[in-house]
């Protein structure tokens, strides 16, 4: 495991040093600023249920960017560019294994996510205050929201993982995962709407619930609620992705 | 090189597939129903639901019943016009959505047992008119949630619960009190009795055969059964969405409690029962049945019966005049004594049994239950001891029996001396003698029960805040106790109020400060890269 924690902290460094990184966060921000703003005035129009702001914060256009767009941009180059360097021999040929080099340019991609996310929280904090809009926005849904968020992340980090390493074009690495996540937000829908009555069936409906990833985090974590299948369909996607890369990695090396 | 490359591909596919079998093993066996669990992180537990109704859904689904939720959710015609209309339209949409929210919860906990089925009037028309036809459902209902339950070998049996009336709690200021503020005059959503209302009708979906409630008019010459004024109309109607079916019995044309009687009701009686009357009631009460007496006080003198024989019988009598009680002083400016001289003295916040069924829930709920227009109830000289007698609902300990002028109405005036509590409500229980064992375990009644309730609690202007009371003695009456002890739902709305400069400092602080100070931050970073 020691493997794992020197890519983690190399790989975590250079998330921190590098502009990707601090782009991410000004234009999240940015954007999260006005839709926030946003959102209080429309609370404050419509004088709505101060226990919808937290949950609504996550059903805003920025978490969308936050979700569809960002995972791909943070994992395009973990394989592909170290293989357009050509530093993936290097990588290759080190006393590593292939496991541990996924799992720590996995995990520090995850804590990376984490980090960018983390200001939010204590941005709601800080609305409690009565200067602001002096309200108990309970923090129970936000820690909720907050796990999800993460297991959603972390799934599609990992797809990102998977496919950075199927490729050496960064971009079509970033391409291929938000063409994954714009999947994942529209396919299930269609899918459950052409199965017609099979897709009413038990089984079939909680797959297709868990697969439509964006209204399960809406309508559960967001809210506060924590379905025990809906974490254990995070946990297992992580796997299975971080799996299939590190097949798709001991491929290439055998090739 | 091309069949090394293949043979690569083919690994992965094949390592893929394999461990994409166990992902969905994982989750399939982490979403069966018995395995799965939901951690509820809300402050007002909002997205949970009551323990009652777990056991309810799992009972259904051990069962293999089959539970189907219709949601009819017509589109909003035309735009908001005015205030009014805006405000109606948010709370349409905010119930449609905790209903939606509530019944997720519901087909998790319930698994394959449970459906929902949200009906599109534009884009499945057809499918929409069935259901519609199906469960009778018409456009100027609103927005309805339709409860079904199919229980093996079983009919499907439904219930149809409105949005607005049965599962919101809707405040409507009255229009006329603030014409100075339009704002003040608009309805609010004060709170969702969705759980409440849902899992009472899938109860009662599942209880066998309908019970009859016989209303017995004879004694109440001016009871009203409309749902305006202080009739008892929406007191009849909550009793018939909870599954009863309530028909007149004439004691002229059939002298004994009709057999299939599940309870009688008694309406504000204005005169004693006759001798014949009383003695088939209390007949029937021996035989375990089941009545619900709710007295009042009328300013008319000869309108206050005392109880006559039936009350002879059950060992109880009523005071002619009212009970009053001292208005609670709550900035101890009278010492703790409260104040009187105002006809509010005659409106009663009553102590609640927190130990009887029929009134325990809303003992638990800490409301405060009130009256207006009772009478004292009190054990009579010589009761049968074989009578088992239960206070229900007792005043505070400043209460008085009113003096009446001879005008015939009372004194608000509170006596110098002699305050105390006064019993308003009691439940009288009779053990019924049944010598054949097996007619016990086939489960006839062991008791006959009546409950005599004294003020009014249950006429259209009480039962919205205090109709749960009556249902409820309704339903243990009836021996449907399945249907009580589920909690009040926890969801009360906050509404958030922002006034414009706590605006601006938002836009301020999220529009500049926080991206900028990741600008200057990230600007730091490099700035200090490039000089190493």
């Amino acid at each position: 495991m020691n493997g794992a924690w020197v890519t983690f902290r190399k790989e975590l460094l250079s998330y921190l040093v590098s502009p990707i990184g601090w782009v991410i966060a000004v234009v999240f921000y940015l954007w999260r600023g006005y839709d926030m703003e946003f959102l209080a005035l429309r609370f404050a129009v419509y004088r709505l249920d101060q226990e919808l702001f937290a949950p609504q914060t996550y059903g805003l256009g920025s978490t969308f960017l936050m979700v569809m767009l960002v995972p791909g941009v943070l994992t395009m180059r973990t394989f592909a560019d170290e293989r357009r360097t050509g530093s993936i021999e290097m990588l290759m040929t080190a006393p590593v294994r292939d496991g541990e080099i996924v799992l720590g340019k996995w995990a520090a991609a995850a804590v990376f996510y984490a980090l960018l996310w983390l200001p939010s929280v204590a941005i709601l904090h800080l609305l409690e205050y009565p200067p602001f809009l002096d309200a108990d926005l309970a923090f129970g849904p936000v820690f909720a929201a907050y796990l999800g968020m993460f297991l959603l992340s972390g799934m599609l980090l990992a797809f990102g993982c998977f496919a950075s390493s199927l490729t050496d074009n960064v971009l079509l690495a970033a391409l291929l995962t938000i063409i994954f996540c714009f999947g994942l937000l529209r396919l299930p829908q269609q899918i459950g709407a052409s199965l017609g009555e099979l897709g009413q069936e038990y089984y079939v409906r909680e797959l297709l619930d868990k697969l439509d990833v964006m209204r399960t985090f809406s309508e559960w974590f967001a809210r506060g609620l924590i379905d025990t299948s809906q974490v254990a369909f995070y946990v297992g996607g992580i796997a299975f992705f971080l799996f299939l890369t590190t097949i798709s990695l001991s491929s290439r090396r055998v090739a | 090189m091309r069949a090394r490359r293949f043979a690569l591909l083919l690994r992965l596919s094949l390592a893929a597939t394999l461990m994409l079998a166990v992902w969905v093993l994982f989750v399939w066996a982490a979403s069966r129903p018995a395995w799965k669990a939901l951690i509820d992180l809300t402050p007002q537990q909002v997205n949970s639901v009551d323990a009652a109704t777990e056991e309810l859904l799992q009972e259904l689904r051990s069962r293999g019943a089959q539970v189907e939720f219709h949601l009819f959710y017509p589109p909003f015609q035309g735009q908001a016009a005015d205030d009014l209309r805006l405000q109606e339209f948010r709370i349409r949409d905010r119930l449609r959505e905790l209903t939606r929210l509530l019944l997720v919860r519901y087909q998790a906990i319930g698994g394959e047992a449970v459906a929902v089925h949200a009906h599109d009037f534009y884009a499945d028309a057809p499918k929409t008119r069935e259901a519609a036809q199906r469960f009778d459902y018409k456009d100027a209902e609103s927005d309805v949630l339709v409860v079904a339950v199919r229980l093996p070998g079983k009919e499907l049996r439904f219930r149809k619960l409105s949005l607005p009336l049965d599962l919101g709690r809707i405040e409507r200021p009255n229009l006329g009190d603030s014409p100075l503020s339009r704002a003040a005059t608009l309805p609010v959503l004060k709170g969702y009795k969705g759980e409440e209302a849902i899992s009472s009708a899938l109860k009662s979906l599942l209880v066998e055969g309908i019970p009859i409630a016989y209303l017995l008019r004879d004694v109440s010459p001016d009871l009203r059964l409309d749902e305006t004024g202080d009739g008892y109309g929406l007191f009849l109607a909550a009793l018939g969405r909870t599954g009863f079916e309530v028909r007149q019995w004439q004691p002229a044309a059939q002298p004994a409690v009709p057999a299939d009687a599940a309870l009688v009701l008694v309406l504000e009686p204005r005169r004693d029962f006759s001798v014949k009357v009383a003695e088939a009631l209390f007949d029937y009460v021996k035989r375990g049945g089941r009545v619900f007496l709710n007295y009042s006080w009328s300013a008319l003198p000869d309108w206050n019966p005392e109880g006559g024989r039936f009350a002879e019988l059950l060992g109880f009598t009523l005071s002619e005049a009212p009970v009053f009680h001292r208005i609670p002083d709550p900035l101890g400016r009278t010492a703790g004594r409260g104040t009187d001289g105002d006809p509010a003295v005659a409106k009663l916040q009553l102590l609640v049994n927190p130990l009887h069924p029929t009134t325990r829930r809303f003992a638990q709920s800490g409301r405060p239950m009130e009256v207006a227009a009772a009478r004292e109830l009190r054990e009579r000289a010589g009761a049968p001891a074989s009578v088992r007698r239960e206070p229900l609902l007792r005043t505070g300990d400043q209460g008085w029996l009113a003096v009446l002028g001879p005008d015939g109405y009372p004194s608000f005036r509170a006596p110098a001396v002699g305050l105390r509590a006064f019993d308003v409500g009691m439940a009288f229980e009779l053990p019924v003698a049944v010598d054949d064992p097996a007619a016990l375990s086939a489960g006839a009644p062991r008791s006959g029960v009546v409950v005599v309730v004294s003020g009014l609690f249950c006429n259209n202007a009480g039962m919205g805040p205090f109709g749960d009371v009556a249902l409820n003695i309704c339903n243990w009456m009836a021996e449907r106790r399945v249907l009580l002890d589920l909690k009040d739902t926890g969801y009360e709305a906050k509404y958030l109020s922002i006034k414009p400069p706590q605006l601006q400092r938002i836009g301020l602080v999220l529009f500049y400060g926080v991206p900028g100070l990741f600008a200057a931050l990230g600007l730091l970073v490099f700035w200090r890269r490039r000089r190493q």
